[in-house]
């Protein structure tokens, strides 16, 4: 039996541990449907999270102030995915958010310019189309090395190992793009909506070298 | 090869929207743009975050300067002036060289190294050791317009809003520990009306508390952080704590304006500061014949000018309140047969204090008056024959008003009125 504790204070219990989607949905359909991810205990997590132990829940919706870093981040993921498609042998190496958005670096044969966008724009509103489910596994430090490097990304390769051994990595898919972040992600990349692409900088090359 | 792609994204198609056209309008009013369009001012290459005033931008600069002059007196400031370089054994001494380094540059001279001042309180400590001070006289407070020097790295400067050579109306007070909190309510209701004055009425308080790299005991940072919010509580103002983001000797306040595009300003601030007077050995008598320190405040109400005049611009989209604009009236004629005329309008005004110029170019009328609207003039004067065989002038204002003709002394009452700050 689990219980769980709702921000206004109300309680629930759940015969099995569900995920956050399953608490959403218990609590009400439109809920469910406005949620982007959640909180247990504090800590933002993915919907398709299993709370699996007693705990204070909280649904995150495009009302809650963690939303916009959120969907930031996941529109981030976005642009990568459409950049490798449409260039493959680009390399995504690392995509944070900033104030008002977010920025992504690629390694590339040639440097980007502001010619590409459109394309990797219209590409990015494909795959919001395409409404590709986000999902999450993780994987020990040695294992996530292996898999970007076998994928030829050795740039992601470079910073995992720069990450404390001991320590296990989350990986996030939609379709066929993976990449190593801690999250939490938006459920769908339907749910990302509105975003634009402003400009291109080159970087100094052997940055993570 | 990296390159970098950035993006915008948002939660709904309306704040996408709403954030290309804060992005659009703020480019139109980029203070580098308008300051190119008005001749206000220039930089260049061999002085890199460094400012060449023109005459219409140095205008601006007097009347902000005179502006915050009449502060410091109403406010019982003492205006007075240090030397741009010290010596570096001073800097030492007030702890810059171990915390500030990096953002000093530096000079030499028959084998003293010297230092460019980056802050203008080393020399504000100075004058108050001049003398000895008794506890009534305090508090002292000193006020300059410092010029300091900082070594930003190149890749952060941008146009007035980040400089390495920049001018402070900075002050500090020498005071009691017990005048601290009287000191900052001041301080905050006097930075307060400044703001309003300059048409910024949403102003964000912050207290930025202690540092990681820092000089003084736990106890002095904890009075510091305490007798700041007390302050605030007693003006009754609501603030934000910003951890960590205090100054290496003290915690401060932070004035954040809120400018007419959305966009967030750090201004003003009042820093207490317990460790600079006993490091460079300030000291006052006390009641009981004891040599104390005194507290130090260093405080600032617009900051950088440099920076508060590129606020301004962008504010205001470069049509500054009458009260600040360079050029507050132009006077054109219609042909030749009023160039006299023009003149004695001129001097009239000019007489009353106003800044003023004469076009008497032989242009097409509609063409004078787009280029002086052009250059954000709020108000164009326009005499014809009509107007100079009545002794009068047409009005119009920046906005586009035709006020029509008037005797020229209802013009120069209207003019006043325009001139006031509130």
């Amino acid at each position: 039996m689990i219980h769980i504790t709702l921000p206004d204070g109300s309680k629930k219990s759940f015969e099995q541990a569900p995920t956050l989607r399953e608490v959403a949905e218990s609590i009400g359909a439109g809920l469910a449907k406005a949620a982007l991810a959640g909180k247990i205990d504090g800590v933002p997590v993915d919907l398709s999270r299993t709370v699996d132990r007693d705990a204070a829940i909280e649904i995150i919706t495009h009302r809650s102030p963690e939303a916009l870093e959120i969907v930031r981040h996941s529109t981030a993921h976005l642009l990568a995915q459409a950049v490798q498609r449409l260039h493959p042998g680009a390399q995504a190496t690392i995509g944070p958010v900033i104030e008002n958005g977010f920025y992504y670096d690629f390694a590339y044969a040639r440097p980007f310019t502001p010619d590409d966008l459109p394309a990797i724009e219209q590409e990015m509103n494909k795959i919001v189309i395409a409404a590709m489910p986000v999902t999450r596994s993780v994987l020990p430090r040695n294992a996530a090395i292996q898999f970007f490097s076998a994928k030829g990304e050795t740039y992601k390769a470079q910073i995992i190992a720069s990450i404390p051994a001991d320590e296990d990595l989350s990986l996030y898919a939609q379709g066929e793009f993976t990449d190593l972040c801690r999250g939490p992600h938006v459920p769908n990349t339907e749910r990302i909506k509105s975003f634009r692409l402003m400009k291109v900088a080159g970087l100094l090359a052997g940055r993570f070298s | 090869m990296l390159s970098r792609i950035y993006g915008t994204a948002w939660l709904n198609d309306k704040d996408l929207q709403a954030y290309l056209t804060r992005l659009e309008e703020a480019e139109k009013r980029d203070h580098r743009r308008l300051g190119k369009q008005l001749d206000l001012f220039h930089q260049q290459e061999e002085a890199p975050g460094m400012v060449f005033w023109h005459p219409y931008g140095w205008m601006i600069w007097q009347v902000v300067e005179q502006y915050v002059r009449d502060v410091y007196r109403h406010s019982g400031y003492q205006e007075v002036r240090a030397p741009q370089i010290l010596d570096v054994s001073l800097w030492k001494k007030s702890g810059h060289w171990d915390n500030y380094k990096e953002n000093m540059f530096f000079t030499e001279s028959e084998k003293r190294t010297y230092a460019v001042k980056p802050m203008n309180c080393p020399g504000h400590v100075e004058i108050f050791k001049s003398r000895l001070r008794s506890y009534r006289d305090l508090p002292i407070r000193y006020a300059e317009f410092g010029s300091c020097h900082r070594n930003e790295p190149s890749g952060a400067l941008h146009g007035l809003m980040r400089v390495r050579a920049f001018t402070q109306d900075d002050g500090h007070i020498f005071c009691t520990e017990a005048q601290v909190e009287s000191e900052v309510t001041a301080f905050h209701r006097q930075a307060m009306q400044v703001y309003a004055d300059f048409g910024f009425q949403d102003i964000a308080v912050k207290i930025a508390l202690r540092p990681e790299q820092r000089i003084g005991s736990e106890a002095v940072w904890d009075r510091a952080e305490e007798a700041l919010r007390t302050a605030l509580a007693r003006a009754g103002v609501a603030w934000q704590e910003l951890p960590g983001e205090g100054v290496f000797y003290g915690p401060k306040i932070e004035y954040h304006m809120h400018d007419s595009i959305g966009r967030d300003w750090q201004v003003g601030t009042m820093q207490v500061d317990f460790m600079m007077p006993e490091r460079l050995g300030a000291e006052y008598v006390d009641e009981h014949s004891q040599r104390r320190h005194p507290v130090m405040l260093h405080r600032a109400i617009v900051g950088s000018m440099e920076r508060f005049i590129g606020i301004l611009i962008e504010h205001y989209a470069g049509a500054l309140p009458m009260w600040l604009a360079p050029v507050q009236v132009v006077v054109m004629n219609i042909t030749d047969a009023q160039a006299d005329y023009v003149e004695k309008v001129i001097q009239t005004l000019t007489a009353k204090g106003f800044r003023v110029e004469a076009d008497l170019r032989k242009e097409k009328i509609g063409y004078k008056i787009r280029e002086h609207t052009l250059r954000r003039v709020p108000y164009l004067l326009v005499v014809g024959d009509r107007e100079r065989v009545a002794g009068a002038v047409a009005v119009r204002t920046l906005k586009g008003t035709d006020l029509g003709s008037m005797p020229l002394q209802e013009c120069v009452e209207r003019l006043v009125s325009a001139v006031s700050i509130h």
